[in-house]
């Protein structure tokens, strides 16, 4: 889920980019530099409402900071799962892992181009390459499919598995040929590029979060379906069950640029926090206006402003590390991921 | 009098003939045309603007310039996902050459700034692609910046067609997923007209042409006076216990001639079409003068996780006779929600002409294994549209504890439920319009529908409970049988006048066949001797044995029947009806006669 934190954002000179293309404005750089970030949303409301209706709500939503008006970026109703982010130069792609395959945009959100088929069915993760922009990794039901040349044709990367649900991918931040994958059972890694994975025994199944520390790489974090945390120090070889939040459901984690702080949540937990790295987790806060939180962000240049995606509560925002929290729109939503629109 | 009250009386006389006899090729088209004309007619001269009105106007030049306008109207703001995709083509299609460029434009700026989802399901599937190659095919060479989805006319084009390829060979290899749905039968039939009717690649004609065939006799074969028989993999409520609500009802009455009359815009496509049912299938469908036994083999839908196979095989076991219809699935999650295990439907006491029972189980769990989303929301997400998904009187859905047995018209159905789990009782639905619901000192609850009897063994107590289906104001329509032991089960007999003599008969036969159960957690069994004398043994979950000689269903070919036969992985249908033949070859993708 947190793929994109993997690598350093560039925010202000993407906000020019995005206002443009969004709100079709002239703005220049200068005013462009002078805006806020924006965030970005991906937002799945809930299954009941998805097929034949009348609700166009679903999709990608950007803001301003400290704005509560979402501006929808995508074009209609698309049961939306996560984000990508291909960032290379002045070149930037953005992707969306929906239920109608996987959706890019090169123009920041003005038009969007369905790279995938029939075959991938749903995909319910993306994780391009930051290398490469042509090689791309996605999480559906039915497996890892890999793309090496820009959507055209996708390969399905199995080897080693021993169940097909695949729910998340993150790619590992010191080498993008080892990636980390929550299958059924088990986590499973591969260190080339998914032409072999290999299961990393974490005692525990239903992985539903990953994260690698953003300074300590070694350190390797996993939720799991009413199993808590587990935490290896050692990259993989060792998984240690967190103190806190055990048998816990957990949808999310998340961590502040240096490592500070690392976030939890899931059903029904209210968002905790570990300052230890992940071992201790403390509980922050719970709001009765919805059951789970889906998605955290945490603001890469302030560590205090922390944002929660809520299932039907919208969106939250804290300025405070989490002592404090105001609605920041989106309610109704069920808010898969959120993201800095660099 | 309006045209449409004449070709209704018309209609209802042809009805009530096609009730009696099998007609003549010319009789059938005639009657035939004039069903047609009588869907159709509701729509000729309708003011609302909707695609179906549109699609028939311009069909039958009714005011072209209406026609257009109305197009406009609904051309604004569209809705519905591939629900839009294929009457909007199917509109654009039949007015294509008579609308104006205004109007002609209009659709075309629609596919590409409306970008309709694809969904989840097979029907889903099937229409979006349908529509989606009909689509690409109007508008060949434009570039993906003149399409919602940004891909080019031909990767649109070639996506779909492969797509329809692929499910067409699963269906005629391992059989449908979404099978035999009485409310999602209107889905295939209207995506498989609209390339019968309009794809201009002729390999795709024909495979359009060759699934309407595939699909109508695949419900002729399970037909009785226009209700599906059977278990279904899915079914609405109140469909469910009102049998001919279901939209394939309507099908039925616009092909078989059976049913009641229908002006359902589902309908609409197949009036329109020059589509024309084969004889052999009409013949399938309406020819009950001997009763028979419909075995199918059918697909689980995807599973994605908590499974060990992508798509377990489903077995169907249907007897069939001019009175009624028994028939099951093996049990178990087969398909989420809307699930109907097992049935008895009859031709006495319209609306309410069925006899079932189920275990109203719901969980997280079986949902995880048909969608990608998080387990713990996914209830209240499934109940927001399904909305008695988790209610525990409900009258649809499947169960991991459930299980059947069935052989000719006797069924032997086993329960053997976890404690804790949603749901702890099982229920049967009984009407409230039988003749007779008699409760026998023998244990036996003996029914008279008609001229069909049902008897209904329960293995455990149970109470009755009266129920009203939510559109009943007064006296309550059915009686629910509810049992609320965790390991339970029941034994139903089915027989009909003609089968047995009176009713008396049939309730002293069955004094003297009393089902023995064993019923411990874990040890669930029954053995049981027919009415015909047949000794059946059932041990929960899987152990079906028939006169000592073990039953394995597994051997099931995707259809076998005396009219239907198909074997696994074959790509092939035989049709045979007294000196008729039909083989669909998809392999080769002819029909042979």
């Amino acid at each position: 889920m947190n793929q994109i934190l993997a690598y350093p954002i560039c925010r202000l000179c993407l906000v020019a980019t995005l206002a443009f293309a969004v709100r079709g404005e002239t703005i220049n750089a200068e005013k462009a530099q002078q805006e806020s970030a924006r965030m970005f949303a991906a937002v799945l409301l809930i299954r009941g409402t998805a097929v034949g209706g009348n609700i166009g709500a679903y999709g990608v939503y950007v803001r301003n900071t400290g704005d509560s008006n979402w501006t929808k970026i995508t074009r209609s109703n698309v049961i939306s799962f996560g984000l990508g982010l291909f960032k290379q130069g002045t070149t930037r792609r953005h992707y969306l892992a929906a239920g109608n395959g996987l959706h890019r945009s090169t123009d920041a959100g003005q038009t969007w181009r369905v790279l995938t088929c029939w075959t991938t069915e749903e995909i319910l993760c993306v994780v391009p390459d930051p290398v490469d922009s042509a090689m791309i990794y996605v999480a559906t039901p039915f497996g890892v499919f890999k793309t090496t040349d820009d959507g055209i044709t996708w390969d399905r990367k199995m080897t080693g598995f021993k169940k097909w649900f695949i729910q998340r991918i993150i790619m590992d931040k010191r080498d993008r040929h080892t990636l980390y994958a929550a299958s059924e059972d088990d986590i499973y890694m591969t260190t080339n590029g998914g032409a072999q994975w290999s299961p990393m025994r974490v005692g525990a199944a239903e992985p539903l979060a990953l994260l690698q520390h953003p300074t300590k790489p070694n350190r390797l974090l996993a939720g799991f379906e009413e199993n808590g945390l587990r935490y290896s120090p050692d990259h993989g070889t060792t998984w240690i069950a967190a103190k806190g939040l055990s048998g816990s459901t957990i949808y999310t984690i998340s961590a502040s640029a240096d490592g500070t702080d690392l976030y939890a949540a899931g059903w029904k937990t209210g968002l905790w926090r570990s300052e230890d790295g992940g071992l201790v987790w403390n509980h922050v806060w719970s709001n009765p206006a919805f059951d789970a939180i889906y998605s955290i962000f945490v603001d890469p240049t302030d560590g205090q402003h922390v944002f929660v995606g809520s299932v039907g509560g919208g969106v939250y925002e804290s300025h405070d590390r989490g002592k404090t929290w105001r609605s920041a729109g989106l309610v109704g939503g069920q808010i898969k991921q959120i993201e800095l629109y660099p | 009098m309006k045209m449409s009250s004449i070709i209704l009386i018309n209609f209802l006389f042809l009805w009530n003939v096609s009730l009696s006899q099998q007609m003549s090729r010319e009789g059938y088209l005639k009657a035939y045309a004039d069903r047609a004309a009588y869907v159709t007619a509701a729509f000729d001269t309708a003011s609302n603007a909707s695609f179906n009105t549109i699609a028939t106007r311009y069909a039958h030049n009714s005011d072209i310039g209406l026609a257009d306008s109305m197009l406009l109207e609904v051309l604004k703001d569209p809705k519905g996902d591939m629900f839009w995709m294929f009457p909007c083509m199917n509109a654009y299609l039949q007015g294509k050459e008579k609308m104006s460029p205004a109007a002609k434009s209009a659709v075309r700026t629609a596919w590409k700034t409306y970008a309709p989802y694809r969904g989840d399901t097979e029907n889903h599937w099937a229409m979006y692609y349908a529509s989606l190659f009909i689509a690409a095919e109007q508008w060949p060479g434009l570039p993906g910046s003149e399409w919602y989805n940004g891909r080019s006319s031909d990767e649109n084009r070639m996506e779909a067609k492969e797509y329809i390829i692929h499910w067409i060979k699963v269906t005629t290899t391992i059989g449908q997923g979404e099978f035999d749905s009485p409310d999602y039968f209107p889905e295939y039939m209207n995506a498989m007209l609209l390339l019968a009717e309009f794809a201009q690649d002729p390999q795709m004609k024909q495979r359009g042409l060759m699934m309407l065939d595939y699909i109508l006799v695949d419900f002729a074969a399970e037909h009785l006076e226009g209700q599906y028989l059977g278990g279904f993999s899915r079914i609405y409520e109140p469909a469910v216990y009102k049998p001919l609500n279901s939209v394939a009802s309507a099908f039925a009455y616009l092909y078989f001639g059976t049913g009641q009359p229908s002006q359902t815009g589902w309908l609409t496509y197949a009036a329109l079409s020059s589509y024309r049912l084969p004889q052999i299938i009409y013949n399938i469908a309406t020819d009950r003068s001997r009763p028979y036994v419909e075995r199918e083999r059918k697909r689980v839908r995807n599973v994605i996780r908590f499974g060990e196979e992508k798509n377990p095989p489903v077995y169907k076991y249907t007897y069939i006779t001019k009175d009624y219809g028994i028939g099951s699935l093996q049990g178990g999650i087969l398909q989420p929600i809307q699930q109907h295990t097992w049935g008895v439907r009859y031709t006495y006491g319209y609306p309410y002409t069925t006899i079932f029972g189920l275990h109203p189980y719901y969980s997280s769990l079986e949902l995880g294994m048909f969608f990608p989303e998080e387990l713990k929301p996914l209830i209240a997400d499934v109940v927001a549209s399904k909305g008695t998904y988790n209610n525990p009187d409900k009258w649809t859905g499947s169960s991991p504890y459930e299980r059947t047995f069935q052989y000719l018209n006797t069924l032997v159905v086993l329960y053997d439920i976890a404690p804790g789990t949603s749901t702890g009782h099982i229920d049967g639905f009984f009407p409230a319009n039988l003749e007779q619901r008699l409760v026998d000192s023998s244990g036996w609850i003996i029914c008279k529908a008609g001229d069909t009897y049902v008897g209904w063994y329960p293995l455990q107590d149970y109470e009755w409970i009266a129920g009203k289906s939510p559109d009943q104001k007064e006296e309550n329509d059915f009686w629910r049988l509810r049992s609320h032991k965790l390991q339970n089960g029941y034994v139903i007999e089915v027989r009909s006048k003609s089968e047995i003599g009176s009713f008396e008969t049939f309730a002293g036969r069955l004094r003297s066949h009393v089902p023995k159960g064993v019923l411990s957690p874990g040890a669930v069994s029954v053995r049981y001797t027919t009415l015909d004398n047949e000794k059946m043994f059932f041990a929960f979950p899987d152990i079906r044995k028939l006169n000592g000689k073990t039953i394995d269903l597994s051997k099931t070919k995707l259809f076998d029947s005396p009219f239907l036969h198909a074997e696994v992985g074959s790509e092939m249908l035989s049709l045979t009806y007294k000196n008729l033949r039909r083989v669909l070859d998809f392999k080769n993708l002819r029909i042979v006669e």
